[in-house]
């Protein structure tokens, strides 16, 4: 199954991606050209620079966070609210089809 | 064909592309890479990619989409050969134009020239295709070893120990990482390989590679004794990548040399990255730093350079690494560090050494400290004092050392 997922960026752009199921929301941002996502670290939760805005819809519907990516977003370049998670640590599955997220103004 | 002409396609190259653009430069781009494929991440090499974690496809830095957008060309197998500095590069695949040229060579893994070093099994790790070719011959080797104790050995031993594979670091000197953290982190670590099973001989040096009719047998270190082996890795450091910038008189033995925003004494030409030597404006003197967050960011700032605006790389340097079930992250450089004080708990393994020089926090190594190292990348930027005496007190919290953000809640 190819969930689609959307990508809101800071203008207004929307852009839905198909990501295959199992892949994070990350790589499917990096492999599909979407501005603003960073990941210097490629997902080794050592950076903060996948740092989505998920959309208040979704935002309980995601498995929880652990401690280390609690931290991490405590180092994000724009501010941290309720809606923050990175990227790298959404893993894409069908339940997750529709899942939309906005891109912060800057990762650094 | 004009415009910037990028040699090298990996962390440097991606992110001069990406940060030129992204300030405005709007001539063509063009990035020369002597490798098969899109600039990709390379920390899973020695880590995921080999235990089989992590696949080829989530490799690539950007995918095709980006470089489409943002009209960045790549050239696959370009080995660039030499810079006319009228405005060419001469490189296998062609003479390429440029008005701006940037050099984001990186480096080569360095190959000590012992006897027996050009035996077949006798390997080095850098690219995707030298992760390849050690998953081919790891199947055929009984056990490995791994000449160098510093991170790539390290993280390449765990890797192998996950997969059942015996091995042995020889490290030459007295403790494994010695040149890039101090004695608590390299006394944890060693203790932790240890209980599992991992050999790693300190103060031992290589003496020759054995082999048998062509293959590598074994290696006979320092002190005489052959550890047998199927797989030799030389994992002994790097050497920069200035071929290219040499002729010119951009470069010496350390590198090529750039200032903060990656510009060469030519002001046609840049460099970022592995292959980069000059001032790193955080430790306030001039270095060739090897990391992914250094080449990332000094290709920022050389990519914003080359779009005519100057935005220096202020960063403070920070790395990482993960080594069985440790993650190792470093801030600063502990090096410059005058006195260590230890915080959090060693017999959890989860702890920070902050390392202190007149009474400020000039680096912080942590095993496990996620918080204390996110917050150590805030606190290394401004200025603060504190004693050793004060950080060295539990009670102490080193968070309000810095104004705190209004309080969300």
């Amino acid at each position: 199954m190819m969930p689609k997922v959307t990508f809101k960026s800071h203008q207004g752009d929307v852009r839905e991606v198909d990501v295959a199921s199992g892949r994070s929301l990350m790589l499917a941002a990096t492999i599909n050209g979407i501005p603003g996502i960073d990941a210097d670290c490629g997902g080794t939760l050592s950076c903060a620079t996948c740092h989505v805005y998920v959309d208040p819809q979704w935002i309980d519907r995601l498995p929880a966070m652990d401690d280390v990516e609690n931290d991490l977003l405590e180092n994000t370049a724009c501010e941290r609210t309720g809606n923050s998670r990175l990227s790298c640590q959404i893993i894409v599955t069908d339940e997750l089809e529709g899942l939309s997220v906005e891109v912060p103004e800057r990762q650094f | 064909m004009s415009g910037l002409l990028i040699v090298g396609g990996s962390y440097a190259g991606l992110n001069i592309a990406a940060s030129a653009r992204q300030h405005g430069f709007d001539g063509a781009i063009t990035m020369l890479t002597e490798e098969a494929f899109l600039p990709y991440h390379r920390p899973p090499l020695s880590k995921g990619y080999l235990t089989g974690a992590v696949d080829a496809e989530s490799l690539p830095l950007r995918g095709e989409v980006f470089y489409r957008d943002n009209q960045v060309d790549v050239i696959f197998g370009a080995r660039a050969e030499h810079v006319e500095p009228e405005g060419r590069v001469v490189t296998t695949k062609g003479t390429f134009g440029f008005d701006k040229l940037a050099f984001a060579t990186g480096t080569q893994a360095r190959r000590i020239p012992l006897a027996g070093a050009d035996l077949d099994g006798v390997v080095t790790l850098r690219s995707l295709a030298d992760a390849n070719h050690i998953r081919e011959k790891l199947e055929q080797a009984p056990s490995v070893v791994i000449i160098g104790g510093g991170f790539i050995g390290l993280e390449l031993a765990a890797s192998l120990a996950k997969v059942g594979k015996p091995v042995t670091v020889l490290e030459g000197l007295p403790r494994v990482m010695a040149r890039v953290t101090g004695h608590v982190i390299s006394n944890f670590v060693e203790r932790r390989f240890a209980a599992e099973g991992v050999r790693i001989l300190t103060a031992t040096g290589v003496e020759r590679i054995e082999g048998d009719q062509g293959k590598v047998t074994g290696v006979r270190d320092s002190h005489n004794v052959i550890h047998a082996a199927g797989l030799v890795v030389m994992a002994v450091g790097a050497v920069p990548n200035t071929g290219l910038a040499e002729p010119l008189g951009l470069s010496s033995g350390q590198g090529i040399h750039v200032d903060s925003c990656g510009r060469t004494a030519n002001g046609a030409m840049f460099a970022a990255g592995d292959c980069a030597f000059g001032t790193n404006l955080f430790a306030g003197r001039e270095m060739r730093l090897e990391s992914v967050q250094n080449a990332t960011d000094l290709g920022k700032a050389a990519g914003a350079a080359i779009a005519g605006k100057t935005m220096p790389n202020l960063s403070v340097p920070w790395f990482w690494s993960d080594q069985f079930d440790m993650k190792l992250q470093m801030v600063g450089f502990s090096q410059d560090g005058q006195q260590e004080v230890v915080r959090g708990s060693l017999e959890e393994g989860k702890f920070s050494v902050f390392y202190l020089r007149d009474e400020r926090v000039v680096a912080i190594e942590s095993v496990n400290a996620v918080s204390d190292h996110v917050f150590g990348r805030k606190l290394l930027a401004v200025d603060h004092r504190v004693s050793a005496t004060m950080l060295a007190d539990p009670a102490f919290n080193p968070r309000d050392l810095i104004a705190s953000k209004a309080a969300a809640a």
